[in-house]
């Protein structure tokens, strides 16, 4: 089996945490794993990218229209990668805006969510949307949206079993093993279409 | 699929890094001596030796620049020490004068200068190639392709500096640097106990010694270079074919995979050592194909000697290189794949998605919230009204200075030019204010001889130093000053300043009325004025709060009624934390982002901020 995931979002959002956790996963089970992170300055709130690769690749980078799956922090962000994406890719976004303040300086507006969602929606085959903020804040888990986010991969496209990522989390965050497994739970039993949700 | 003698013993795979990778490889190849001036994306090789450092038993030193540390190096491999020195390529820059000498003297220990170029120039100010370089001071140089081909390389590496006595470039780029997986690590090797032997005529080059020592750099060259000839210093992936790629660095990595997935009969040889290179076997290559594309990202630099090679042994194969692949940027398969598709007449891969330009907006990096540089900045801000003033900035968080709503940087070269500069702009604009920038780091790193420049010629220069007692932007390292140094170690900023002539004063930015009246005051001085804007890098609390099982103090938010949304917070101190909602015409607060620092209050003219505790 191999599989690209690009992960987005801004820095601060648990990004990289994220992608460790996919690759610790596949690594687990002797699948392939590679990886690229983003580092140093751009970290500081800027837009952050992490390029997940399991199975048997050699190069850290996916290249362009090769992203099996999309996985974004932010709404806006998910536009900015979507040419990653391959022709039946999977986008898993959630409905988090962090508007960042550069756009008063330039007089400019955040993009209308609608017009983000159907561009979204017309260039992958699945489009999954996650009201991830809400989500981890009743879990009392405002850190644990990316782990939300890995839920919904976990149910709409496993790479591995869903308990060997309960392991390899449980391992890497022993003191906040139970609140992350529960967003991980709510994740993987909230995988909504934006046909159901957002667009009619 | 390392062809490199990497005999996986049964320890476990652990994800790593390229630089982590490359800084194990270093520890189990013998080095015991590290030093390092922080850069992205070199800066992780250091950090992972210094915590092995104990179990190793190995020095591992943050210098105050590169030049230094690079000379530490050399002094403990002149002492026999198997020594490792990582910059990222322009910090080789400020270490190119003792670089470019060692190649004649050669270490009797061990020396791997661990290099980071940044193709695409993801936080660097230029493209420069290292492999240049390798040619100009006349050493070796090592390629991996990923972690790893790192860790078994830089084993390697270590392993022919000794062998032949000679420093030996370890070359990575940030797709290598930071790129990720799991690495298996063969023994340990124990370096030799050696110790510093008196040889003047090796180690001190004055001319007369220099040429001698240049005559046995020669001969060394020439057996290291029949060495690698048979050192299987390479990998290749076979299929009969009359096209071949000769790849190097991540583009070996990108090649393979593009060759594999467009399923297209193409030979791949990778050499791991480019300078000297495996001729025989490139040559043996060369002839065997009638086309050759040869993959490198940066500059043309195996491509020219290819083609050396394919002249001097009179061989036709067509050589293609960088007329169908980019000079600039970074690649991945698709690059790749573009070429080979030109030389194979077929088509390249589809890329045909094309991202929406009016729904993408700018996300550039900016001041934490609860950063203190933001303070200065505005500060600044409000005592020059960005009219003539010019300012002459530095290279670290601060830079982001250059952007709205501050842009408060006129020119930005090079690590510690501020200052210099600032006396250029001094002389040369008479009748405006000129304003110098550097943080704590950078001051120690290359700010004081600039430093010492501007008080000897008593330039009209008013210096801050932004000082938030971290090297911040690439990590949280230590420099001189920092925090976190035992104050028995610790330097002192002003101290040294004041020793040095200048007019100093210290504040905390967050004193924000101390501060412009400050600035202004200064500026009625003449000469050289330093201010020092003290306080600590919001992240460093933050990992001072964690160590002590504490959060950030409670975050604000906005009384309303109070607030007449003048837009100081929002358009003129911009924190990331505080928005203004178009919608509902309301100043919001990201309670999750903010840090509770309460300089929103302190500049706020109506009072409108006030505390909730909102963490619980």
């Amino acid at each position: 089996m191999k599989m690209n995931i690009l992960l987005a979002g801004v820095g601060g959002q648990g990004i990289v945490s994220l992608g460790h956790v996919i690759l610790q996963s596949a690594m687990k089970v002797g699948m392939g794993a590679k990886g690229a992170e983003t580092h140093g300055l751009s970290q500081r709130g800027g837009s952050v990218v992490f390029h997940a690769r399991i199975g048997d690749f050699l190069g850290p980078l996916i290249a362009k229209g090769q992203a099996d799956v999309l996985m974004s922090l932010e709404v806006a962000e998910t536009v900015r990668y979507i040419d990653f994406l391959s022709s039946n890719g999977t986008v898993i976004m959630s409905t988090r805006t962090i508007s960042p303040s550069i756009l008063i300086q330039i007089g400019k507006k955040y993009p209308q969510l609608e017009e983000i969602y159907q561009e979204v929606s017309s260039k992958a085959r699945n489009v999954y949307v996650v009201p991830t903020e809400p989500m981890a804040l009743t879990l009392g888990a405002p850190k644990a949206e990316n782990l939300i986010l890995l839920g919904v991969l976990m149910k709409v496209q496993p790479f591995v079993e869903y308990e060997v990522v309960e392991e390899v989390i449980a391992n890497r965050w022993p003191r906040a093993k139970e609140v992350n497994l529960q967003a991980l739970k709510a994740g993987y039993e909230y995988p909504t279409t934006i046909k159901e949700k957002i667009l009619p | 699929m390392t062809q490199v003698e990497s005999q996986a013993k049964e320890r476990p795979l652990q994800l790593q890094l390229g630089n982590q990778a490359t800084a194990i490889g270093l520890l189990d190849g013998g080095v015991r001596y590290f030093a390092a001036y922080p850069g992205t994306p070199s800066t992780e090789i250091l950090e992972e030796a210094d915590r092995k450092a104990e179990e190793y038993n190995a020095i591992v030193h943050w210098s105050t620049n590169e030049a230094v540390a690079l000379e530490e190096a050399i002094g403990a491999a002149f002492s026999g020490k198997f020594a490792a020195f990582a910059a990222k390529h322009v910090g080789l820059n400020v270490a190119a004068d003792p670089f470019l000498s060692i190649s004649y003297m050669g270490v009797p220990g061990a020396l791997v200068a661990c290099i980071a170029d940044d193709p695409g120039m993801h936080s660097s100010q230029n493209e420069q190639d290292t492999r240049w370089y390798a040619r100009l001071a006349h050493l070796p140089i090592i390629e991996p392709i990923d972690p790893q081909t790192a860790y078994d390389l830089a084993k390697k590496a270590v392993e022919i500096s000794h062998k032949f006595e000679t420093p030996i470039i370890f070359r990575l780029t940030t797709r290598i640097s930071h790129g990720l997986s799991p690495v298996s690590r063969s023994e340990k090797i124990e370096p030799p106990e050696l110790e510093f032997k008196r040889d003047p005529r090796r180690f001190v080059t004055i001319p007369a010694y220099a040429r001698e020592n240049k005559k046995r750099h020669h001969k060394m060259w020439e057996k290291l270079s029949e060495w690698v000839e048979t050192s299987n210093l390479w990998a290749e992936y076979l299929k009969g074919s009359k096209i071949g790629v000769i790849a190097t660095s991540v583009a070996g990595a990108y090649s393979w995979e593009a060759i594999e997935e467009m399923g297209v009969e193409v030979d791949l040889l990778i050499p791991y050592i480019t300078y000297p290179w495996p001729k025989k076997k490139i040559l043996e290559f060369l002839k065997s194909h009638e086309v050759i594309l040869v993959a490198e990202e940066l500059d043309d630099i195996l491509e020219r000697e290819l083609k050396l090679l394919a002249y001097e042994h009179d061989v036709r194969t067509k050589i293609h290189g960088k007329d169908l692949l980019p000079w600039d940027g970074e690649f991945d398969s698709n690059t790749i794949k573009h070429g080979l598709a030109k030389i194979l007449g077929i088509d390249g891969p589809n890329t045909d998605t094309v991202v929406r330009d009016d729904l993408v907006i700018p996300r550039p990096p900016t001041f934490c919230a609860g950063c203190p540089h933001r303070a200065t900045y505005f500060a600044l801000d409000r005592v020059f009204k960005k009219q003539d003033v010019i300012y002459s900035s530095d290279i670290g968080c601060y830079s982001l200075g250059v952007l709205p709503p501050y842009q408060a940087a006129d020119a930005l070269v090079a690590m510690g030019a501020s200052i210099g500069m600032g006396v250029g702009f001094a002389f040369s604009n008479p009748n405006r204010p000129v304003v110098a920038l550097i943080g704590d780091s950078t001051f120690w790193h290359t700010g004081l001889p600039g430093l010492a420049n501007a008080l000897w010629h008593d330039a009209n220069l008013l210096l801050i130093v932004m000082d938030n007692g971290v090297t911040a932007m690439t990590g949280m390292q230590e420099n001189p000053s920092a925090i976190d140094v035992p104050p028995m170690d610790r330097l002192s900023i002003e101290k040294t300043a004041e020793a040095m002539g200048a007019k100093v004063w210290v504040l905390d930015p967050f004193e924000e009325r101390d501060l412009r009246r400050t600035i202004k005051t200064a500026m009625n001085e003449p000469g050289v004025k330093v201010i020092v804007a003290r306080r600590p890098c919001i992240i460093l609390e933050g990992q001072h709060l964690k160590l002590k099982n504490e959060t950030f103090p409670p975050s604000v938010d906005v009384d309303h009624d109070a607030c007449v949304l003048c837009g100081i917070c929002y358009e003129d101190m911009a924190c990331p934390a505080i928005s203004f909602d178009v919608d509902e015409q309301k100043v919001k607060v990201d309670q999750t982002l903010c840090t509770g620092c309460l300089y929103c209050a302190i500049i706020c003219p109506k009072d409108a901020f006030f505390v909730v505790d909102t963490k619980q």
